[in-house]
């Protein structure tokens, strides 16, 4: 559908019309791989600057995973929270006694939603979903990064993995 | 909510928040963790520093070398609200006018009126005694100068009485709205600031609220103070003043219809669409002081063509005294009237002269002066003002000298009449002579 190329993402071929696209591909993330879905809302807008301004942010996924793991972290002593609720199954399986430390180690990203154009309308430019890295649990915490806000969102509730 | 006093910091915040809200609309948010800066997303690559709380400085980047910089399109926002801004600085207070507005009202206030139920307050003592004077020399007396001395020193006198009465409602409303005027343009002023900043900072996150619209304060304040002097509907009083009492009532009309159309509201959901209304509040606060400014001016100019066109109404100096026959052997008076009457015309005369003195020059420069490019013009309504202020000084100045030559006139006829010989003839002929000269303006 385009011409366009991520250096990280690789060509830019989108499904979908004029109403928006999105395409899947993986990549590198924070030491590991992760599942990215690109999802454009104005297709029609779309340029090669905001692919190697995109670029330039997937550059460096530590950020997003630092931000996130600390979020994440930061919601651990709040009983109810997602991230509570996820370590206390996570203990029921491992026993108890583990540290935050270790659980949080033992989390790993498992898919990014990129939302780079959203505007007004999407809060959200990138979303990321933190699972136990065994698989041996099926829910994830959900971490947004929206525009026009003063830090990560987690979300209340925990989702299963795809 | 913001004071016009502290308007700089205000407009300081407003730089700030409007380049906040530019890099917003271009995806860059206030760094996650840091009040400083910029970056994508507020955390992802570029960074940029921000301006400080004054909207100063910013726009380098944080480690990205000089070819990576805004500081052109923050300097290009900052000068933009400035240029906008700056004409709305340094307002006047309107306490010039408090003075000049005094000293009309008191000498309208001696001089009185002798219809009812006009805008003229008066204290009644001029026309008390002139009414006297009419009555007694009517009532009592007998001659054929009666007809010509009555109908110019009590008929035009009335006339004269009101048409200034009048001139000096108009000058008062003038004086009366500028004074109200300013004020509520600061308030006004500063509202429309305060909810441009509101509305960038609703836009970057830093705020959540929603406009309200708003009445300009400045439409009701100048009607209230208009109201207060113009107070009776024209057809209120008879005869020329009508003419004026048309005028000040015009400017009622003109400024309750600018009252029909003053609201404003700053509103936006980006950089450009809140400056662009931020810019068009301004410009209907504008628009309405210079409705009202024209309304005022409109009313001063044209009480000064109407007065000129018929000064007989308005300075009894051009009115001319008809035939006034001596020795003709129609008088009978006794000296208990005579005395009445020349006593009577002693209090319109002082009354006259009170009122002189009390109505002065009016300012001698422009008592609410503000920058170019707000209201009608840089002087607002003060060489109009200042046209008709002098007019009606004059007129009354001239009207009084003419009513005291009127009082010497009487006196010299009374005795003619009780002294009769050749001197005393002689003094009432030079008096009536005198007495058809006019003065220029």
């Amino acid at each position: 559908m385009t011409e366009l190329q991520s250096r990280i993402l690789g060509p830019i071929v989108l499904d979908g019309g004029v109403g928006g696209g999105a395409m899947e591909a993986t990549i590198p993330f924070a030491g590991a791989e992760i599942a990215v879905r690109l999802e454009i809302d104005h297709p029609d807008r779309l340029d090669q600057q905001l692919i190697d301004d995109l670029d330039v942010v997937l550059d460096d996924t530590e950020i997003p995973d630092r931000l996130a793991r600390d979020a994440i972290a930061a919601l651990l002593p709040r009983e109810g929270s997602a991230p509570a609720m996820l370590r206390s199954d996570w203990e029921q399986r491992q026993g108890a006694g583990r540290g935050a430390d270790e659980f949080l180690a033992d989390l790993r990203a498992t898919t990014m939603v990129l939302t780079p154009d959203g505007g007004r309308e999407h809060r959200d430019r990138v979303v990321l979903r933190y699972g136990v890295a065994d698989g041996s649990l099926r829910d994830e915490i959900t971490v947004r990064l929206p525009a026009r806000s003063r830090g990560p969102e987690v979300d209340g509730v925990l989702r299963p993995r795809r | 909510m913001a004071e016009y006093d502290s308007l700089a910091t205000t407009i300081g915040k407003m730089k700030r928040a409007a380049i906040d809200c530019w890099m917003s609309d271009q995806d860059f948010d206030i760094t996650w963790g840091n009040d400083s800066s910029y970056n994508k997303w507020g955390w992802a690559p570029y960074q940029y520093h921000r301006p400080d709380a004054n909207g100063e400085g910013g726009g380098t980047s944080v480690g990205y070398g000089d070819g990576v910089n805004c500081e052109a399109s923050f300097n290009n926002i900052r000068a933009r609200i400035d240029g906008i801004i700056e004409k709305w600085l340094g307002l006047p207070s309107g306490e010039l006018c408090e003075t000049p507005q005094a000293d009309v009202h008191t000498a309208a206030a001696v001089l009185g009126s002798s219809a009812t139920g006009t805008s003229i307050q008066g204290s009644g003592s001029i026309a008390r005694s002139s009414s006297t004077v009419n009555d007694v020399v009517l009532g009592n007396m007998k001659g054929a100068f009666r007809a010509p001395f009555l109908w110019k020193y009590y008929t035009k006198f009335c006339t004269v009485q009101d048409g200034l009465g009048q001139a000096g409602v108009i000058l008062q409303a003038n004086y009366a709205a500028e004074r109200a005027m300013w004020p509520a343009v600061k308030e006004d002023v500063a509202k429309i600031c305060d909810q441009a900043l509101s509305a960038w900072n609703t836009q970057v996150g830093l705020a959540a609220s929603e406009n309200a619209k708003f009445q300009l304060a400045v439409a009701g304040a100048v009607v209230t103070a208009v109201a207060a002097i113009v107070t009776a509907p024209a057809g209120g009083v008879g005869g020329a003043a009508i003419a004026l009492a048309v005028t000040s009532a015009g400017i009622s009309t003109a400024v309750a219809k600018v009252s029909e159309d003053a609201a404003v509201h700053v509103s936006g959901n980006s950089y450009e669409s809140i400056m662009t209304s931020f810019e068009n509040a301004l410009k209907k606060l504008n628009e309405s002081i210079t409705a009202q400014e024209t309304a005022l001016n409109k009313a001063l100019t044209e009480a000064v063509t109407t007065m000129n066109g018929d000064l007989a109404s308005y300075n009894l100096d051009r009115v001319a005294l008809g035939d006034f026959h001596v020795g003709d052997g129609s008088i009978k008076m006794d000296e208990t009237d005579s005395t009445i009457v020349t006593n009577n015309m002693q209090l319109v005369e002082d009354g006259l002269s009170q009122a002189l003195s009390a109505i002065k020059t009016g300012p001698s420069s422009a008592p609410t002066p503000r920058e170019y490019g707000v209201g009608i013009s840089s002087q607002g309504t003060h060489p109009a003002a200042s046209a008709l202020h002098e007019l009606t000084r004059r007129c009354l100045e001239l009207t009084h000298a003419e009513y005291q030559r009127g009082h010497g006139l009487f006196d010299a006829t009374v005795a003619d009449y009780f002294h009769t010989n050749a001197h005393a003839r002689q003094t009432l002929r030079g008096l009536i002579s005198n007495e058809a000269l006019t003065v220029e303006l």
